[in-house]
């Protein structure tokens, strides 16, 4: 387990190192993941519901079919859901995504949806990475880059363009509509997409968020706006905080302030939490973990010990 | 209404390729979970009501003897017990 300074930060490894430095050193430094993890219910739930909808609009927003559109989302549904069986006790199972796409055509009707393609676009999908000004990697001595691969829609509303982002979750209580407006992610994903396309003026995000229960699915959206002064703001967040992981990785101190701000059990314990839990965490980490690392742009995933 | 098997056995159909199934098909299943989700929302919701039965209103006469009772002073407690 050699410790590797990332060449690209992305929203998750900043949220790691936000959270804990210590889980950004396990997670994004060393690319220990547990051994055998099964693939994660709410990505391959939460994909399969994305595909649905892209294929979806893709077709209606381009042939104007109904039954051509709906056809090939529910079957893009099924291909990615796929046999998957979940875990019990999960609400995302598949005949409830089924029961979230039905929902989302209700919600949001395709013929009358209020929020429009643009330039008759449903989706967009590119990376982006730029550099953080005055960052460079601590072996390497090249520029640090921050970037990200952006799978979403672009949409005018009342003249205004902004990203639409479809998430699904098993909570939606009545603070999850405020999660969004300060979301880094977006504002991220604000600049990586203005940066590639300066001829866009991107206003912000709309989230469309389906709450899936047993018996029933519940949408909701909420408009976000991404102002210069907030893009700013996360900017100079991103140098000093960069700053401040390439002074740890000088120093080689990763303190565990999770045990100061509750991220070591948030929900659930923590991936690493034995780790921290123990005096001699080596012991643990052949046992318990595999090395993986995935390259943010292009989603090439390497294992400690492929050549 | 589709039925969990009905559902089912499109998305093994769906997985297996069937060659005869049909976008057609597919579209007529998902157009029918559509209008059943769209009729479940027009379908006011049977409420169980979580009031408690009203109560029995007494004669007035004996209201007037019961709020008189409570409005009477405890002549055993001195009111300003507690101050000093």
């Amino acid at each position: 387990m050699e410790p590797q300074f990332p060449t690209v930060l992305t929203s998750s490894t900043r949220a790691y190192h936000a959270a804990c430095p210590k889980k950004f050193f396990y997670s994004t430094l060393c690319g220990l993941i547990p051994r055998g993890a099964q693939a994660n219910i709410h990505l391959h739930a939460g994909g399969a519901y994305a595909k649905a909808l892209e294929a979806t609009r893709k077709e209606f927003y381009s042939t104007k079919d109904y039954d051509a559109a709906i056809s090939l989302g529910f079957t893009a549904l099924v291909k990615s859901y796929g046999e998957y069986i979940p875990p019990p006790g999960e609400k995302k199972t598949f005949e409830r995504m089924v029961a979230a796409f039905i929902e989302y055509l209700v919600r949001f009707p395709l013929e009358t949806d209020h929020l429009k393609p643009y330039e008759n676009k449903p989706r967009v999908e590119f990376s982006f990475a730029f550099e953080i000004p005055d960052c460079f990697h601590p072996v390497t001595k090249d520029p640090l880059l921050y970037g990200g691969t952006l799978d979403v829609g672009l949409v005018d509303w009342n003249g205004l363009l902004f990203f639409l982002d479809d998430k699904t979750t098993s909570r939606m209580g009545p603070i999850w509509r405020h999660q969004w407006p300060l979301r880094s992610q977006f504002t991220g994903y604000t600049v990586g997409l203005t940066n590639a396309m300066p001829e866009l003026d991107i206003a912000g995000a709309i989230v469309r968020g389906m709450n899936i229960l047993v018996n029933e699915c519940q949408a909701q959206e909420v408009i976000t706006m991404r102002p210069k002064w907030l893009v700013e703001r996360w900017k100079e967040r991103l140098v000093i905080e960069t700053k401040r992981m390439l002074e740890q990785w000088h120093s080689n101190y990763w303190p565990n302030l999770g045990e100061e701000n509750g991220e070591c059990v948030r929900f659930r314990p923590c991936t690493y939490h034995t780790l921290c839990a123990s005096q001699y965490p080596e012991a643990y980490i052949d046992a318990e973990f595999e090395v993986l690392r995935k390259n943010p742009l292009t989603h090439e995933v390497e294992r400690d010990g492929d050549e | 209404m589709l039925t969990a098997e009905q559902l089912n056995d499109l998305r093994q159909r769906v997985l297996a390729k069937d060659e005869n199934l049909t976008r057609e098909e597919i579209a007529k299943a998902v157009r029918q979970m559509v209008t059943d989700r769209i009729d479940s929302l027009n379908v006011p919701k049977a409420k169980e009501s979580k009031k408690k039965p009203a109560k029995q209103i007494p004669n007035l006469d004996d209201l007037l003897v019961e709020k008189t009772i409570e409005s009477t002073p405890n002549r055993e407690t001195p009111p300003t017990e507690g101050f000093f």
